[in-house]
């Protein structure tokens, strides 16, 4: 039987020092590939030589679609789902175009594995409530609408 | 009746409810301890005396400690916990969290065999969590005295609070607010914890003799305001309401 063959997207941090809250260090690209060679063996698969690359908060190219033809990617595989983020959003788009050309998305760092349409859907309303809420959470709009809140 | 245990949860930032599915509660501690049972090699008997003497199986705190960590692995295994927790729970939590729902993905179980060195420090969970989400601590087994957990309600913890920010290196001053105004709580299996994850909360060692197996997980509305921690890689969708999914195939489609 033959491997499931995995694209791989790494992520580019912005910076390699202190990434996030509690995080030392990020992960270097190759460090990240043999996490996810490790990760596709795991799940019966193999990761493909190439793989894709995003810049922290910028987000992945379009091209990515362009190269899950051409190398006949059967899987995604992310290192992160902030692959996928520019600013605020999730590229819920993208997310989305990924999903049709391949029926199967993993992502390391969330532990997730998208491998049916239900389980998708599901990811994908996760996706878009946290853009909606990370979008008003972050507005001078509902921090006038805290500030001005009247309990009584 | 429901509407009780609300005040007193809007006032002190705590309140402790029965089951409203004891069923459901029994068959998540059942799944459990047959979980437990299975990673320690031993038989099954009567579920209580199982869990309440799940210490006599460990010989020391590294051991106990990996047990932990396996269980806490192999209960999610076909099972989802927090959903569960939801169900046996539902009368209440819906009243704080609402119909749509993100649940913790992998709850935490805390195993405090008696006499170990290592109870849980004294903390609160926000920030870095949401203020907006509520904790549910659900003991296995009757969970009093050292066995339990003791919490500062909301005006003690605004007042710890207070004192550590008035004089950060006095911490006399702040042990003396956590002994004056720290409450130890009996929880009963067949009940749970609910509380505000902003309230300062630990344990101390148990010397009661007998094992202290508890759950701890966390439930949040979907559209109320984000802590800190990723929700991708803490939480997922529990429940949405008809309603949201047709906002959400709306704003999909058309916008």
């Amino acid at each position: 039987m033959s491997k499931r063959r995995y694209l791989g997207v790494t992520l580019t941090y912005a910076s390699m020092i202190n990434p996030e809250p509690g995080i030392k260090r990020a992960p270097t690209a190759a460090e990240q590939v043999r996490a996810l060679a490790n990760a596709a063996t795991r799940h019966g698969g193999v990761l493909l030589e190439r793989v894709a690359t995003a810049r922290q908060n910028e987000g992945l190219d379009e091209d990515v679609l362009q190269l899950i033809l051409s190398v006949g990617a059967e899987a995604i595989i992310l290192f992160t789902l902030d692959a996928l983020r520019r600013g605020y959003r999730i590229d819920a788009g993208l997310l989305t175009k990924m999903w049709e050309e391949t029926g199967r998305i993993d992502l390391l760092i969330e532990d997730v594995r998208l491998t049916d349409e239900a389980s998708f859907r599901n990811y994908l309303a996760m996706v878009g409530a946290m853009n909606e809420v990370r979008e008003r959470d972050t507005s001078e709009g509902w921090h006038e609408v805290i500030t001005k809140w009247d309990n009584s | 009746m429901i509407d009780a245990p609300f005040e007193q949860f809007e006032q002190r930032g705590f309140c402790i409810v029965p089951a409203s599915s004891a069923t459901t509660l029994d068959a998540l501690r059942m799944h459990i301890r047959d979980v437990a049972v299975r990673l320690i090699g031993a038989p099954a008997g009567d579920v209580d005396v199982d869990l309440n003497t799940l210490h006599d199986h460990f010989s020391s705190s590294d051991e106990s400690a990996k047990f932990r960590l396996d269980l806490t692995k192999a209960m999610l295994e076909g099972k989802d916990i927090s959903a569960e927790v939801f169900a046996a729970f539902g009368d209440y939590l819906p009243k704080l969290v609402g119909n749509d729902v993100l649940s913790q993905r992998v709850p935490n179980v805390v195993f405090q065999p008696p006499g170990d060195p290592h109870p849980t420090e004294l903390h609160r969970d926000a920030p870095a969590n949401s203020p907006y989400e509520v904790v549910v601590w659900l003991p296995l087994v009757d969970c009093f005295g050292t066995k339990s957990m003791y919490l500062l309600d909301r005006d003690s913890s605004e007042e710890a609070l207070s004192t550590y920010r008035r004089n950060p290196d006095d911490r006399g001053a702040f042990q003396a607010v956590l002994g004056q105004r720290s409450v130890q709580l009996s929880v009963p299996y067949g009940s749970a914890l609910f509380f505000w994850p902003a309230l300062f909360h630990g344990s101390v060692v148990n010397t009661e003799g007998e094992s202290r197996i508890s759950l701890n997980t966390r439930f949040k509305n979907l559209f109320a305001p984000l802590g800190m921690k990723d929700p991708f890689r803490y939480f997922s969708i529990l429940h949405t309401s008809p309603l949201t999914r047709m906002g959400m195939q709306f704003e999909r489609e058309e916008t």
